[in-house]
C-alpha cells in the first residue's frame, strides 16, 4: 500500500493496482506534487511514505535506491536521454538498480515493454526520429522497466495531441492493473480514465463542484 | 547498458565537446612532451656535437703533431747531412788543423824542428806498424815518413823532403777514408811553392839526389810549410837519406778524445805501447778541429732542439687552441639549453594550465547542457556517486587518448625543434617509454582535476530544480 500525503494537510492513500488522477490547474504546484510524492523533494511539513517507507528519513544514497525499486516517473516533457535509443532509453533505468543487461534479463523485460507499447520498429531509434506520442510511450515504458509499485505522471499527454493522448492514457490504464498510477493533469480528458479523481485548489483537496472543472483546458 | 556505454554515447551524440576536450589535453600532454624531447634532443646532440668537435681537435693535434715530427725528421737529417759534409770538409782541409799530433823519437829536439823544420832523429819503422796493430782507438790516421830540409841543387831552391808511405790500416778502427794518399815508387809531388817557381808540372820529369822522378800532383797553396815541401816514397826516401828500416816520426791526425786533456790521454796510450817515444801536438792549436766540430755540432744540436722545441710549443698551442674551442663550444650549447629551457619552463606550465582551464569550462557546459539528463537519471534512482562517475569516466578517457596523441604530436614537435632527424640513431634514443607511461598517468589525473568542479556540481545537482523548472 502506498501512501502520499498531501500539500497542506490532506492526506491521500494511493493503492497498487489503482489509478488516481488529481485535477490541479497548471502552474499550481503538480510537479512539486510528484517530486514530493517521488523522493525528489522534501517537504516543509508533514510525512510521505512510499512502501511502507519514509523516503526523507532516508540518506540520498538509500532514497535513490528506494526511487529506482519503488517509483517510475513520467513527464510532460518525456525526459529522455537524447543520444540513447529507445532501448537503451529504456534499459537506463537499470542503471540504477543495478541490473546487469548482459544477463538478459532486463532486456527481456525492455523489449517486452517497447512491443506492449508499440514500439518495437523504433528499437534503435534516438528521441529525434520518435513522434511525440512514441517519446512518451518510451518514457513510460522506461519508468515501468523496474516494475515499480507506483508510476507519477505529470502531465504525460501536455505536448501529445487526442489520439496519442489516448493511447498514452490507455496504456496507463493497462499498466494500473499491476501498478498504482498516480496522474496529475489539469486535462478533464485524462480524467475518465482514472479509478478515482481528487480535485485540488490552492494546495487542498476540494469537491468537485467547487469550480475547478475549466472548461477551456 | 552500462555508465561505460552511456558514456560513449554521450561522447557520440556531443562529438565536437569530446574533440574540444581532447584537443586541450593533447595541447598540454604535447607542449609537456615536446619540452622534454626537445631538451633531451638537445643534450644528445650537444654529445654528438662535443664528441665530434674532439675528433676533429684531435685528428688536428695528430695531424700537427705528424707535421712537427716530419719537420724535426727533415731537420735531423738536414742537420745529419750538413754535419757530414762539414765532416768531410773539416777532414780534407783541416789536416793540419785541429787534433793532429807528432810522435817523434824521444831524444828528438824539438827546437830542431820549430825552427829548421827539420828531424834529425829516428826511430824504426817497425813502431808505425805496432802502433797500427794496437788497441789504441783515439786515432785515426796514422802516416809515418822521414822528413828533412835540404837544397835541391838542380832547382837552387830550398826543400822540405818527406818521405811517405801513406796511411797504414789501424787495427781497431774502421777504414776511414785516407787524408794523404800513398806516393807511389819513382814519383814525386809538389807543394806550391816548388812547382810554380820551377814552372813544373803533372807529369814533368825531375832529377832529385840522382833520382829521376816524375810529377805525379801539384798542391794548391796552403800558406804553411806545406808550400815548400815535395814527398816522394818513403822506401825511396829512407834509401836516399840512408835511412832504411826508420823513420823521424808519424803523423797521428784527427785524434779525439772526449776528455779535456785530450792530449795527455794520447800521449799516455802512445807512450804504453811504444816507449821510447814523445807525443806532440802539431799544427794551430789541437783542439780546434775538434771543438770546431764539436761546436758545430752543438750548435747543430742546439739548432734541432729548437726545431723540436718549437715543434713541442706548436702543439701545445693546438691543444690550448681544440681546448678553448672545446670550452667555448659546451658554453654556446649549455647557453642554448638554459635559454630553452627557461622558455620551455615558463611557457610549459601555462600552456597546462590555459588547458586544465578549458577543460574545466568545457566539463562546466557539457554538464550545463546535460542539466535535464543528469535530472532524470537522478529521478530514476541513478546516485550522486553514479553521476560523478558518469563524467569523471569521460575525462579520464580524454586524459587517456589525449596523451597518447600529446606524446606523439609532442615528440614530433620536439624532435623537428632539436633539429632531429626521424629515423636516426639520435632519434631512436629521444624515445624513452617512461615518459610515455608518465603522460599516460599524468594526463588523466589533469583531466580528472580540470574536470573535477563541474563533475561535483552535476553530482549534487538537486533533480528537482531542474525537473521543475523543465
Amino acid at each position: 500500500m502506498s501512501n502520499v500525503t498531501a500539500l497542506d494537510g490532506v492526506s491521500l492513500a494511493i493503492q497498487q493496482g489503482e489509478f488516481v488522477a488529481i485535477r490541479v490547474k497548471s502552474g499550481c504546484g503538480k510537479t512539486t506534487l510528484l517530486l514530493i510524492a517521488g523522493g525528489l523533494l522534501s517537504p516543509d511539513g508533514g510525512r510521505v511514505r512510499l512502501d511502507n517507507c519514509n523516503p526523507y528519513e532516508l540518506s540520498s544514497e538509500e532514497r535513490a535506491k528506494l526511487r529506482a525499486n519503488t517509483v517510475g516517473f513520467v513527464f510532460q516533457q518525456f525526459h529522455l536521454i537524447p543520444y540513447l535509443t529507445v532501448l537503451e532509453n529504456v534499459l537506463a533505468a537499470n542503471l540504477a538498480t543495478g541490473t546487469k543487461t548482459e544477463t538478459g534479463q532486463a532486456t527481456d523485460r525492455a523489449m517486452h515493454l517497447i512491443e506492449q507499447f508499440g514500439l518495437k520498429d523504433r528499437l534503435h531509434h534516438t528521441p529525434s526520429q520518435l513522434s511525440t506520442g512514441e517519446r512518451q510511450r518510451t518514457a513510460l515504458a522506461r519508468a515501468l522497466q523496474n516494475s515499480p509499485k507506483i508510476i507519477l505522471a505529470d502531465e504525460p499527454t501536455g505536448n501529445l495531441d487526442r489520439e496519442n493522448s489516448e493511447i498514452v492514457l490507455a496504456h496507463l490504464k493497462n499498466v494500473a492493473k499491476e501498478t498504482g498510477v498516480l496522474l496529475v493533469t489539469h486535462d478533464d480528458f485524462a480524467l475518465k480514465y482514472a479509478d478515482r479523481v481528487i480535485h485540488m485548489k490552492d494546495g487542498n483537496i476540494v469537491q468537485p463542484d467547487e469550480s475547478l472543472l475549466d472548461s477551456s483546458n | 547498458m552500462s555508465i561505460f556505454q552511456l558514456v560513449i554515447q554521450e561522447i557520440r551524440h556531443r562529438r565536437w565537446n569530446f574533440l574540444l576536450l581532447l584537443a586541450a589535453m593533447t595541447v598540454a600532454v604535447a607542449s609537456l612532451t615536446g619540452a622534454l624531447t626537445l631538451l633531451k634532443a638537445h643534450e644528445l646532440q650537444t654529445r654528438e656535437i662535443l664528441a665530434a668537435k674532439q675528433r676533429e681537435t684531435e685528428a688536428a693535434i695528430d695531424k700537427k703533431r705528424k707535421q712537427v715530427e716530419v719537420n724535426v725528421a727533415r731537420h735531423r737529417k738536414k742537420v745529419e747531412l750538413a754535419g757530414k759534409k762539414l765532416n768531410d770538409t773539416m777532414r780534407k782541409i783541416t789536416k793540419n788543423l785541429g787534433f793532429n799530433l807528432l810522435i817523434l823519437p824521444i831524444d828528438q829536439d824539438l827546437n830542431e824542428l820549430y825552427t829548421q823544420g827539420t828531424l834529425s832523429k829516428t826511430m824504426p819503422a817497425e813502431f808505425a806498424k805496432r802502433l797500427s796493430n794496437s788497441d789504441v782507438i783515439t786515432i785515426n790516421h796514422l802516416l809515418p815518413m822521414v822528413m828533412t830540409k835540404l837544397h835541391w841543387k838542380e832547382y837552387q831552391q830550398d826543400i822540405i823532403l818527406i818521405g811517405t808511405q801513406g796511411e797504414i790500416p789501424l787495427k781497431e778502427r774502421a777504414l776511414k777514408k785516407p787524408l794523404q794518399k800513398q806516393v807511389p815508387k819513382n814519383t814525386i809531388v809538389l807543394g806550391y811553392e816548388v812547382h810554380t817557381r820551377n814552372n813544373l808540372k803533372k807529369g814533368d820529369k825531375v832529377k832529385l839526389m840522382g833520382e829521376t822522378l816524375t810529377v805525379s800532383a801539384t798542391y794548391d797553396q796552403r800558406g804553411n810549410k806545406d808550400d815548400s815541401s815535395v814527398w816522394i816514397n818513403l822506401e825511396q826516401a829512407q834509401k836516399l837519406l840512408k835511412k832504411e828500416n826508420l823513420i823521424n816520426g808519424m803523423l797521428a791526425l784527427e785524434c779525439n778524445c772526449a776528455t779535456i786533456d785530450r792530449v795527455g790521454e794520447i800521449r799516455k796510450d802512445i807512450e804504453r805501447i811504444l816507449p821510447g817515444t814523445q807525443v806532440v801536438e802539431h799544427g794551430p792549436p789541437a783542439l780546434a778541429r775538434a771543438e770546431a766540430r764539436n761546436k758545430a755540432a752543438q750548435a747543430a744540436k742546439d739548432d734541432l732542439e729548437r726545431v723540436v722545441q718549437q715543434g713541442i710549443h706548436s702543439i701545445e698551442q693546438e691543444k690550448i687552441a681544440a681546448r678553448q674551442t672545446l670550452r667555448r663550444e659546451k658554453q654556446s650549447r649549455e647557453s642554448l639549453r638554459t635559454q630553452r629551457e627557461s622558455f620551455v619552463g615558463i611557457l610549459v606550465p601555462i600552456i597546462i594550465a590555459a588547458s586544465a582551464i578549458w577543460i574545466g569550462l568545457l566539463t562546466y557546459g557539457n554538464m550545463r547542457q546535460r542539466q535535464s539528463e543528469i535530472g532524470i537519471l537522478r529521478a530514476i534512482g541513478l546516485r550522486s556517486s553514479q553521476i560523478l562517475t558518469i563524467f569523471l569516466s569521460k575525462s579520464v578517457l580524454v586524459g587517456i587518448l589525449g596523451s597518447m596523441l600529446g606524446y606523439i604530436l609532442g615528440f614530433g614537435i620536439g624532435m623537428a625543434w632539436g633539429g632531429i632527424r626521424a629515423g636516426s640513431a639520435t632519434a631512436t634514443q629521444l624515445f624513452e617509454t617512461q615518459s610515455l607511461l608518465l603522460a599516460l598517468l599524468l594526463a588523466p589525473v589533469l583531466s580528472l582535476m580540470a574536470s573535477w568542479i563541474p563533475a561535483i556540481v552535476a553530482a549534487r545537482q538537486d533533480p528537482a530544480t531542474v525537473l521543475q523548472t523543465n
